[in-house]
């Protein structure tokens, strides 16, 4: 028997799913080990063969296929502990990257922290002032050099770089997306002086326009290659040492995994790649469960972090704010609000408030008795005998329910004028509220309706929730995945290979064109999408499956999009067809009418897209049987707006593909709690994923 | 704010129901989310840069009349603009058209709550079983309304289309042949176009929203958190004044060059503070000026709801409680409260943006008496942007658009905590995104020389101001443009600092003519300092009265005004003023004399020679001379009880049953009734004093105060030669 492993490190634990020849799933959990990560995973390797009986080595030899998930390139750049950066760039901008096109204030910040103007900072820099060199150099709007690179003093500063003891350098000159020959002939000299430098060209990561965001991701890439390269380099010495000699996958943000090899390479890709596995998971499950249109929602102990997925396709974003900064490849979006099983609530100003403030895990919710004093929202849970204290996760921690009770009481219940319980359900609902009026705005903001979708619940605290934060948006049904346990590293295991290659393409129409065809060199489109494919056929192999895009927007306009484009040599009648796409598609998101073709179309980017999936079994559907299962227990829970009502409680271990629970009802799972609102139903689908019909 | 609370028989009048706490919060929420989803609605169709990266507009919910229900963290000056215009359609339109559902009115008209002819909104009243509840609204800054933007135009009709409250919605759609006339006078009507399209979407898809809430917690209880959520806010601000001491706060500042000549106005504050109720009194600014730099009663409006917010509803939802508590006082005819027909359109960045410069420095000056709200004062920011066009044809051949949006790259007003933001950008846009040199060099016919922060802009303090960020450029792909320039704060330093902070930098603009820049180019070079760069200089006034010419040989730099100091530069820690002389943004001649820090050629601190400058200042200082000598005034080591503070530095003290003004150094300043700038030493300050950045009008002057038991700096005051000092924070013990 042989295994397709992935593994994710999360906060607390280091997840890992095993997929077996059979198609079965297995989870298996070891504790996160923050000094050195790479144990966590062997430890989980561990504690996986043993359940199999047998030896760890043994059954790392044998794995067919390995894919990982990791938060060190996030915690690295959030913490700031990256390497020694320097960068280089054009005379006269080397305050670009501080300045952060004066987002540098408020970018990354949430909302009521903006207001808060005492309170504001500007960010941790990656790269000091004092690592920051500039070079004579100019290249114009039309890639044409207006000031040639002046090597002799740039080969100065690249020594001044190295004797201050850089370990990498990030390398952003103006418009070198539209010709790079100085950054390239500026990274010949770097490597001229030290060979071993770890070095990231703006124009290579990412060649499009706005040197802000490329010099911010240029610069992250830098920071962070460095480290994740020492990281997985262990990661792989520790796994090829038992034999496996297989591929090895390292999960990115951008819809897929990328070879370990390239993954220092594309190190600021590696960001934010965590809730990115939840919502590929979620697209791969819904694949398999003929499901198109999904909102995932991953509520865990601080954030609620909510995900799209349209027609099976994860909606992508092309910036996306991490640590302050922002980085500029496109990347599934994923939004968040401080909604936990750790969220505070508080009165404020003669309010009942619910987070953003989260008591994290240390101290933690009051019930977990760690000095915890506020009342959170797992402290609600426990209070209104949802969570049983006896029974959170799987009875391996201790909950003091005594405690919660007092929190709740004394901050919210007394100061109010409510009963507890009263006072513990009012809690929930003002969260669950907050978080249905996230499903709703990241919804219309796409361009779509909530009502149109099926949540997918994970996280901690997800299927606690999702039954009363799906009903309030107006949806009908919640998936529980049977894998909500370790959604991440399924993701990661199931996850295609991908890469994405981009080159810059600076066309434009001027206003009121009658044909966009006019206006575009079609020779150098052609050749751009050949380069881009050879790339892709390069990083993966012949067999890739390439998808083609072009970037576009309305001249004067904010909002870009990247439009599909036929494979094959493009004639004019193709370039009319994109642009009409392009308006159709911009009409789509932005609403009827939003498109302003009189102002003219700006072609941005070339873009491929490049996959390969992973050939893994696929997971056999059991046999439906039908039937009630048989409660374990009863116990009373306090439903908001109902009151205490008596509850069966179910064992999730208890049930079967095809058994259904009419609500209301409380299934236990060692890793969390599932709640089917009265009224309400679930059932258990072929493969042993819990849908919950919330309109009954 | 003077709201208008009549009953009135087309509102829907309603008992008040008790909201228990959840649902009230829930409510609450989903009203903010509504608004939300209303801005995302316009962000989306729009796609306009002002929209999306400057976010200047703003989407709200309104009671029947007018009050704010939910204000959107947009351009701060929006909380005026809707709100005013609802009470304007109110008196305009009530009796004739009337309002139905299905109804939409625009309004641009200054004198009826626009802040300026740009500003166009849209507003629809929302109905209850035939009763008007509430209304809903957004408005956004245009391209183009027409008109002239300039001191040449002296009457507002000049100055763009004006829009009284007109319905051009009816039945949920717009009246085309009324929308086609206002696109008709538009330089940019297809951008205008489709704002309106984005005006209408989103006011439906709130109104929709609006209803399906209704529908399921009921029309009473959702009146009722509109009202109680206001109540809410109101009361909190009320207890936070009532915690903090009654009394006197002023402000001034002032305003050059109407674009006629380098005249000044003074923008003046009296800010009276009773138990927990404001009075703030214009009455000592200006008549109007005879150009566009006024503004109008909702442009004074959106600049104290500008200034009043991030000091004092920090932490609170943004409703029209937070400006209840406050009364305004403005004569009619005055720069803060022009008459009709007088032109405001750069009154934004005109009058309106000192308006919230001194309730910003009036209610910082009231929040630093106070150990618990010390930390939400902060000094002045930025004195004002300037606007900056170039006129001509882009390297496309087609008519190049827009003005640059650059100067808006400016550091923030410092904090007692903390230096001010480098860069925050304008104060009253939370959250600005600015251009990226290569979309600007892609748009227009520019080529940057750089992008930097600028040394010496930021107000030196203890805790400096932010620094501001300027810009240089050349010509690129054309031969010639020109440029219209228009702003205040070159010669009137008017981001002044706090507690002896001192003012942040004017702003500055000039053009190398006929440079060497392209000798340099052509030998490799591109110049990043003015140093590198000859040619005839000019430096321009705060407004030109007609285009100015600009080549392909000139060099145009530019470097905005800044955010204000806090406290005595001479104790700021050496080693954070060196570290900002190796940061360049204090240079070293600055960090000498105004900080009295020594910093070496290659940025190393001079410990020894810092302490000798510093004491050197002081010494100087001390031997200033005051006003008025003080009697009979208690020993420096007398025991008195602290009654309130003066910033960090100093604080009124009860000594032997009477009320002093007494320095950290424990010395005696001042009696608490007095003007404490009477009794301190003094010395004006020449402009070279004040740093390399500042300008001073030939009218005005810089006076600073120093304790004359220890030399520490607790004011710069820049006023009108001749004229009393301004008794800025006066308690009543």
């Amino acid at each position: 028997m042989s295994y397709f492993v992935g593994t994710d490190i999360g906060g607390t634990f280091t997840d890992l799913v095993m997929l077996s020849d059979a198609g079965e799933v297995t989870i298996v959990k070891s504790p996160t080990t923050p000094e050195d990560r790479t144990q966590g995973v062997l430890d989980a390797f561990e504690v996986a063969a043993e359940q199999l009986a047998i030896p760890s080595d043994e059954f790392i030899r044998d794995l067919e296929y390995f894919a990982h998930g990791t938060t060190v390139a996030t915690n690295a750049f959030i913490e700031r502990k990256g390497a020694k950066t320097g960068l280089i760039t054009t005379r006269g901008f080397s305050d670009v990257l501080a300045i952060q096109r004066c987002q540098a204030s408020w970018a990354g910040m949430l909302d009521h922290e903006i207001a808060h103007y005492a309170a504001r900072t500007t960010p941790i820099p990656i790269v000091p002032r004092d690592l920051i060199e500039e070079v004579d150099e100019r290249v114009d709007y039309k890639g044409r050099v207006v000031v040639p690179l002046d090597e002799s003093r740039a080969r100065e500063a690249v020594r001044r770089l190295v004797e201050q003891g850089v370990e990498a350098i990030a390398i952003m000159l103006l418009w070198s997306f539209r010709n790079p020959e100085h950054e390239r002939r500026l990274e010949a000299i770097v490597r001229g002086v030290a060979p071993e430098m770890f070095v990231t060209l703006s124009s290579t990561l990412l060649p499009i326009l706005g040197e802000y965001e490329r010099v911010s991701t240029t610069a992250v890439n830098s920071y962070l290659g460095p480290v994740i390269h020492r990281y997985v380099s262990g990661l792989e010495r520790a796994v090829r040492a038992p034999g496996y000699d297989g591929p090895i996958s390292i999960m990115e943000s951008g819809g897929g995994v990328l070879p370990a090899e390239e993954a220092a390479f594309q190190a600021a890709n590696l960001l934010t790649s965590g809730p990115a596995g939840g919502v590929l998971a979620s697209q791969k499950l819904g694949e398999l469960l003929g499901i198109g249109n999904i909102i995932t929602t991953d509520m865990g102990g601080t954030s609620f972090d909510v995900g799209l997925i349209v027609d099976g396709q994860p909606v992508l974003q092309n910036v996306r704010e991490v640590g302050r900064f922002h980085v500029a490849l496109p990347s599934i979006q994923v939004t968040a609000i401080g909604a936990g099983g750790g969220s505070i609530a508080r009165i404020h100003a003669g309010r009942l408030t619910v987070g953003p403030e989260s008591a994290g895990s240390v101290p933690g919710p009051a019930c977990y008795g760690r000095g915890g004093e506020d009342p959170t929202i797992t402290d609600a849970d426990v209070v209104l005998g949802i969570i049983d204290a006896e029974y959170f996760l799987g009875g391996t921690m201790s909950i003091d329910r005594v405690k919660a009770e007092r929190a709740v009481r004394r901050h919210i219940a007394e100061p109010l004028g409510m009963e507890v319980q009263e006072a513990a359900a009012g809690i929930r609902e003002v969260a669950n509220n907050q978080m249905a009026d996230l499903l709703r705005r990241v919804t219309t903001w796409s361009g779509h309706d909530p009502r149109d979708f099926t949540i997918f619940a994970y996280g901690g605290a997800g299927a606690t929730h999702a039954h009363q934060y799906g009903a309030i948006a107006g949806i009908r049904r919640v998936v529980v995945p049977s894998t909500a346990a370790g959604h991440s590293a399924f993701g990661a295991v199931t996850a295609d290979r991908h890469r994405s290659f981009s080159l810059a393409y600076g066309h434009h129409t001027p206003p009121r064109f009658r044909r966009a065809s006019e206006h575009v060199d079609l020779s150098e489109l052609n050749r751009g999408f050949e380069q881009l494919e050879a790339q892709c056929r390069d990083a993966l192999g012949a067999d890739t499956r390439i998808e083609r895009l072009l970037g576009m927007r309305f001249r004067q306009q904010v909002h870009e999009i990247a439009v599909p484009v036929p494979g094959g040599a493009l004639a004019a009648r193709d370039v009319d067809d994109v642009v009409d796409r392009f308006q159709e598609r911009y009409e789509r998101l932005y609403g009827e009418g939003s498109a302003l073709r009189g102002s003219g179309v700006e072609f941005t980017t070339l873009r491929t897209e490049a996959l390969v999936p992973v050939a893994r079994r696929r997971a056999s559907p059991g046999a439906l049987r039908g039937g009630a299962p048989e409660p374990g227990a009863r116990r009373s829970v306090y439903f908001y707006g109902t009151g205490l009502t008596d509850t069966p409680i179910y064992r999730s271990e208890g049930l079967w593909p095809g058994a259904a629970i009419a609500g209301p009802a409380i299934v236990e799972h060692p890793d969390t709690t599932v709640v089917v609102g009265i009224g309400q139903r679930l059932e258990v689908e072929a493969y042993g994923n819990m849908i919950i019909h919330l309109q009954g | 704010m003077d709201d208008a609370r009549t009953p009135d028989a087309e509102t829907y009048s309603y008992d008040r129901p008790e909201v228990d706490p959840v649902t009230f919060e829930v409510v609450r929420h989903r009203l903010v989310s509504i608004s939300e989803e209303q801005a995302a609605t316009l962000s989306a169709i729009s796609g306009s840069p002002l929209v999306n990266d400057a976010t200047d507009f703003n989407t709200g919910i309104y009671r029947a009349n007018g009050e704010i229900v939910t204000l959107g963290k947009n351009v701060l000056y929006h909380a005026a603009s809707v709100a005013e215009m609802v009470k304007h359609i109110i008196a305009d339109c009530e009796q004739e058209p009337g309002f139905s559902p299905g109804d939409m009115f625009m309004v641009n008209h200054p004198y009826k709550g626009a802040l300026h002819p740009p500003d166009i909104g849209l507003v629809a009243p929302v109905f209850h079983a035939g009763k008007r509840i509430c209304w809903i609204g957004v408005c956004a800054h245009q391209i183009s309304v027409g008109g002239q933007f300039g001191p040449q135009a002296r009457d507002v009709r000049e100055e763009g289309l004006l829009i009284p409250p007109m319905k051009v919605v009816e039945n949920g759609a717009f009246r085309h042949d009324i929308l086609n006339m206002v696109l008709e006078n538009s330089m940019a009507p297809m951008n205008m176009a489709l704002d309106f399209r984005g005006f209408l979407a989103s006011n439906r898809i709130a109104q929709q929203r609006l209803e399906a809430t209704i529908d399921q917690y009921g029309i009473d209880t959702v009146l009722a958190v509109m009202d109680g959520s206001i109540e809410l806010s109101e009361s909190a601000v009320r207890a936070r004044l009532v915690e903090l001491p009654d009394g006197v706060y002023r402000s001034q500042t002032y305003l050059d060059h109407d674009g006629l000549e380098n005249k000044l106005y003074v923008i003046g504050l009296e800010m009276s503070k009773q138990h927990d109720r404001v009075v703030l009194d214009f009455s000592g600014s200006s008549d109007q000026a005879p150009t566009f730099l006024n503004c109008t009663r909702s442009g004074l409006h959106a600049g104290i709801r500008a200034g009043m917010l991030p000091v004092v509803a920090y932490d609170l939802p943004w409703n029209e409680g937070v400006f209840r508590p406050f009364e305004v006082v403005a004569r009619q005819g005055s720069i803060v409260n022009a008459d009709y027909p007088a032109p405001v359109g750069q009154g934004p960045i005109g009058a309106m943006w000192l308006v919230e410069s001194v309730v910003t420095d009036a209610l910082s000056k009231m929040m630093s008496t106070s150990g618990k709200y010390i930390g939400e004062a902060q000094a002045m920011p930025n004195g004002g942007p300037d606007t900056f066009v170039l006129i001509g044809r882009n390297q496309y051949g087609e008519r190049n658009s827009g003005q640059t949006l650059d100067q808006a790259h400016v550091g923030g007003g410092a904090y007692v905590h903390r230096d001010g933001l480098s860069p925050q950008g304008h104060r009253h846009i939370p959250a600005i995104r600015l251009q990226n040199i290569e979309r600007a060099e892609n748009n227009s016919p520019m080529m940057y020389l750089y992008r930097r922060f600028i040394p010496d802009t930021a107000g030196p303090g203890r805790r400096r101001g932010g620094a501001s960020v300027g810009h240089g450029y050349i010509l690129h792909d054309t031969e010639q443009m020109n440029f219209r320039l228009a702003g205040h704060c070159y010669e009137a330093p008017s981001g002044l600092g706090l507690h002896g902070g001192y003012p942040g930098a004017c702003n500055t603009r000039r053009l190398h003519k006929d440079s060497n820049v392209r000798d340099l180019i052509d030998r490799g070079h591109m110049p990043r300092t003015p140093e590198e760069i000859t040619g005839e200089l000019t430096h321009y006034p705060a407004k030109i009265g007609r285009p100015e010419v600009f080549t392909a040989r000139d060099v145009h730099e530019n470097a905005p005004s800044a955010g204000g100091g806090w406290g005595d530069p001479i104790e700021r820690p050496p080693a954070e003023v060196a570290a900002d002389v190796r940061g360049n943004f204090v240079s070293r001649a600055a960090a000498e004399r105004l900080y009295g820090v020594i910093v070496d050629r290659d940025g190393t601190l001079d410990e020894r020679r810092t302490e000798a400058r510093r004491k050197a200042i002081r010494d100087e200082r001390l031997s200033w001379q005051p006003e008025y000598r003080l009697a009979g005034a208690p020993p420096d080591d007398a025991r008195g009880e602290e009654l309130a503070l003066m910033g960090d530095g100093a604080a009124f003290h009860r000594i032997q049953g009477r009320v002093w003004l007494r320095c950290g150094c424990g010395h005696v300043l001042s009696p608490a009734d007095e003007n404490w700038k009477r009794y301190l030493p003094r010395a004006p300050a020449e402009a070279a004093d004040l740093g390399p950045r500042i300008t001073l009008h030939e009218e005005l002057e810089a006076i600073r105060y120093a304790c004359g038991g220890c030399g520490r700096l607790h004011g710069v005051e820049v006023k009108r030669k001749g004229e009393e000092s301004l008794f800025d924070c006066e308690i009543s013990f």
